[in-house]
């Protein structure tokens, strides 16, 4: 139903993402790009294989005289007693029994969510997730992503709604995940990628024959620049978790 | 069977038009001998020649059919300096020594419990040993954050093990692993430094420009330009070697 995405990660922001540089919660939003888009999907893969040869391009002879070496009974020995308590457990214990009680967690989330990437619904946390309307149009509610330098959030653009014109104060990092909208610039469809520098400004408007989910990913709150900037800043502010 | 089944995949990456003897051999029929043989020797002589990126394929494949020793030591005996070295370019003081060495062993052992879930279609085996690297040194930094315990998400579950979707090509395949370090030493200085950087010494572009005073901007440039010429000679020598 819905054609790849056309907005992507720039190069170098897909390089710190397979170097593994990019810091959590921007890597969150590559992450969520890349569930909707094979190209880039791809493209980090790749980029991936760059990274192995630089790995490959080290000290490639092993040192058999070192005596700093990781010793390789040792590492046996480890590796025999977690086969052996995992035995003591249980025979069908795995590693992949955590997805199974992630799958059974996320069972309670209204089924309009459904269709969301896992990472998504995961920083939902079931129903936890708590609207809170910054203008008529436009309501959000904050994410868990596990860490304190960004904002994450949901954004809701209401069908054929306005967002006030804003002026940018950090990085952020839109990514569609449901509708769509545009700007003076563009329109943003299911996993487009969008990043908004410090100083840029637009005013967003979803499409009209739906609500528009974004996820945000955002360095510093925003600072509405029109005229009614200042009635509407003190509902801007972000609550960083 | 798990053996052979290993070899066969060994031989249908240099044989591919061998396949439906290879699977009615596998299947027990013995009218495919003559051409299985052919293959294994053939299989042997690749085998014989040291550190091709095919091989560690086959070591890991071969771990994982059947949890074999032989073939964990001798990815151990490769792997384990190439993981110091890139733990290293992290953790450069002597005092991380220790540290280095846990990180090692949590690499190998995940080498060890992830190798059945290897597939050497998608990835060759450096990638695939790469990423398993790159997320443990991830890992290690979350876990001195404090918001590290706030969500249920796993490392693996934002850098995965290999990209488990979409379109797959291997740039990396049948590479000699001294042809790459050869050609990786003729890109300028300048721009295999910037590139080590970022993904030997997990720097953000932004640490790199601050650490060597220059504009983010350059930075960014010379990060593109290395990468485009490294992607561009691991396509060329797979072109050349086809």
């Amino acid at each position: 139903m819905n054609k790849s995405p056309q907005h992507h990660p720039d190069k170098n922001l897909l390089i710190e993402f397979a170097a593994g540089t990019l810091e959590r919660a921007p890597a969150i939003a590559v992450k969520t790009h890349l569930h909707y888009c094979p190209k880039c999907t791809l493209e980090v893969q790749q980029l991936e294989q760059v990274g192995a040869a630089l790995f490959l391009s080290g000290i490639s002879e092993p040192s058999t005289e070192n005596t700093d070496k990781v010793d390789f009974t040792e590492l046996m020995k480890k590796i025999d007693g977690i086969a052996l308590a995992a035995e003591q457990v249980s025979n069908t214990t795995h590693i992949r029994d955590d997805e199974n009680n992630e799958s059974s967690h996320t069972h309670s989330l209204p089924s309009k969510y459904a269709a969301l990437p896992q990472l998504v619904k995961k920083m939902m946390r079931n129903d936890e997730v708590k609207w809170q309307y910054t203008t008529k149009n436009l309501r959000s509610a904050n994410l868990i992503a596990g860490q304190d330098q960004y904002a994450v959030s949901l954004q809701n653009i209401l069908a054929g709604g306005h967002v006030p014109e804003h002026e940018h104060m950090g990085d952020e990092i839109t990514v569609v995940l449901k509708g769509s909208f545009s700007d003076e610039n563009n329109m943003y469809q299911q996993g487009d990628f969008l990043l908004k520098s410090i100083g840029d400004r637009h005013r967003p408007m979803a499409s009209s024959n739906e609500d528009c989910l974004c996820l945000s990913v955002e360095q510093a709150p925003v600072k509405l620049t029109g005229t009614i900037s200042r009635l509407l800043n003190p509902f801007i502010k972000i609550n960083k978790m | 069977m798990t053996s052979l089944k290993s070899l066969t995949n060994g031989i249908l990456e240099k044989y591919p038009s061998t396949h439906s003897c290879m699977l009615t051999m596998v299947n027990g029929n013995k009218a495919g001998g003559n051409i299985i043989k052919k293959a294994i020797t053939c299989n042997m002589t690749v085998e014989t020649k040291k550190n091709t990126i095919k091989e560690w394929n086959e070591h890991l494949v071969t771990l994982g059919a059947h949890q074999d020793r032989k073939a964990f030591k001798a990815l151990f005996d490769h792997f384990s300096p190439l993981l110091k070295n890139y733990f290293i370019g992290k953790y450069p003081t002597q005092s991380s020594y220790q540290m280095i060495e846990e990180l090692i062993q949590e690499v190998m052992i995940k080498v060890w419990k992830k190798a059945a879930s290897y597939d050497p279609a998608k990835a060759a085996a450096s990638t695939w040993i790469f990423t398993l690297a790159r997320n443990t040194r991830i890992d290690m930094l979350r876990r001195q954050n404090k918001y590290a315990n706030t969500t249920s998400i796993e490392t693996e579950e934002i850098w995965e093990d290999t990209t488990e979707n979409g379109p797959y090509t291997f740039l990396t395949q049948k590479r000699d692993e001294s042809l790459i370090k050869e050609k990786l030493l003729a890109l300028p200085d300048e721009q295999q430094v910037v590139i080590r950087k970022v993904y030997m010494e997990a720097k953000s572009h932004t640490e790199v420009a601050t650490e060597l005073g220059l504009p983010l901007g350059t930075v960014k440039s010379r990060v593109r330009l290395a990468q485009k010429k490294l992607q561009a000679m691991l396509q060329d020598t797979k072109r050349n070697e086809i």
